[in-house]
């Protein structure tokens, strides 16, 4: 029955959208956290997902197709360098180095996310409906 | 007699399976979304119903045919057979699946974003409230036939 299918698809775009929003909440979270060195810093990261036409549709022919977190990039683009004498990590000149976290961009990431989030769950709550009214049938 | 019953709610029952089918395909492109490469699909589903049951379209739009198709494989093993171990067992027809595989096609005229994400969430939801209240059409209308069924079966006096 490929109600269940809807419901197997919308689970994984639930999923999917969760761990988006654990790297967004990992960002906002590290965005202050400063290191002596350019190496140590920590660096914003990205979910990047992948439709799963294989696994969602196990062994029947159907054109449905979750989504999966394919990786989690890392975003390399160069740390913010600040001139801070008194911090504890300072390097030998002086500096600090603060994560290349955009806060602007991890809260329309945040936004965003949680849209797509909604949309799954709505999805998910009208199939069990329509699940449970086919229950019903004849009856 | 019991073929015949059958028979006379097959039409409904296929739309019903159609229907959920095209709710797990609208499912996925809303599930996608924000997916890098993600082509958004669809199925004409009229004349699909039309090739399920035999039946001629009434008059499904010329631009809706002139869709590029969807070339999609068949997995191997994906029909199957009833085993009938006894010559009294009535006959099991599998259901075909891979009609509305194959005839899904990507949705036209949304333009495609700069990952290739050619998903259009308000329309992608849209056609789900859509799907959702024709599936329970046909629900009401397979439940009318049952119940006309019933009726007969019972009678008057009850």
């Amino acid at each position: 029955m490929s109600l269940f299918n809807s419901f197997k698809v919308a689970g994984s775009g639930m999923y999917s959208q969760t761990q988006r929003l654990n790297t967004v909440a990992s960002n906002i979270a590290n965005a202050e956290t400063v290191a002596n060195s350019e190496d140590t810093v920590y660096q914003a990261r990205k979910v990047v997902f992948e439709a799963q036409l294989k696994r969602a549709m196990g062994n029947q022919a159907s054109a449905s197709a979750g989504v999966a977190v394919k990786e989690v990039t890392v975003n390399d683009s160069p740390a913010k360098k600040v001139y801070d004498p008194s911090s504890p990590l300072a390097d030998n000149n002086g500096y600090v180095y603060l994560p290349n976290v955009n806060i602007a961009e991890e809260i329309v990431d945040m936004i965003s996310s949680s849209r797509s989030y909604q949309a799954s769950a709505e999805v998910m709550n009208t199939s069990k409906q329509l699940m449970l009214k086919t229950l019903n049938l004849g009856g | 007699m019991l073929d015949k019953l059958g028979k006379s709610l097959s039409f409904q029952s296929d739309a019903l399976v159609l229907r959920s089918k095209r709710q797990a395909m609208i499912t996925s492109n809303i599930a996608n979304s924000d997916t890098p490469g993600y082509k958004a699909t669809d199925v004409n589903f009229s004349k699909v119903l039309s090739q399920k049951s035999g039946k001629t379209a009434p008059s499904s739009s010329p631009g809706a045919n002139s869709q590029p198709k969807l070339a999609m494989a068949k997995p191997e093993g994906a029909s199957s057979t009833m085993i009938r171990t006894s010559s009294f067992h009535m006959e099991g027809k599998p259901v075909d699946t891979s009609l509305l595989a194959e005839s899904a096609q990507y949705r036209r005229g949304s333009t495609a974003s700069i990952d290739g994400n050619s998903v259009n969430l308000e329309v992608e939801r849209a056609s789900f409230a859509e799907n959702t209240v024709k599936y329970e059409a046909a629900l009401k209308s397979l439940n009318g036939r049952i119940q006309t069924l019933m009726d007969a079966i019972k009678g008057n006096g009850r």
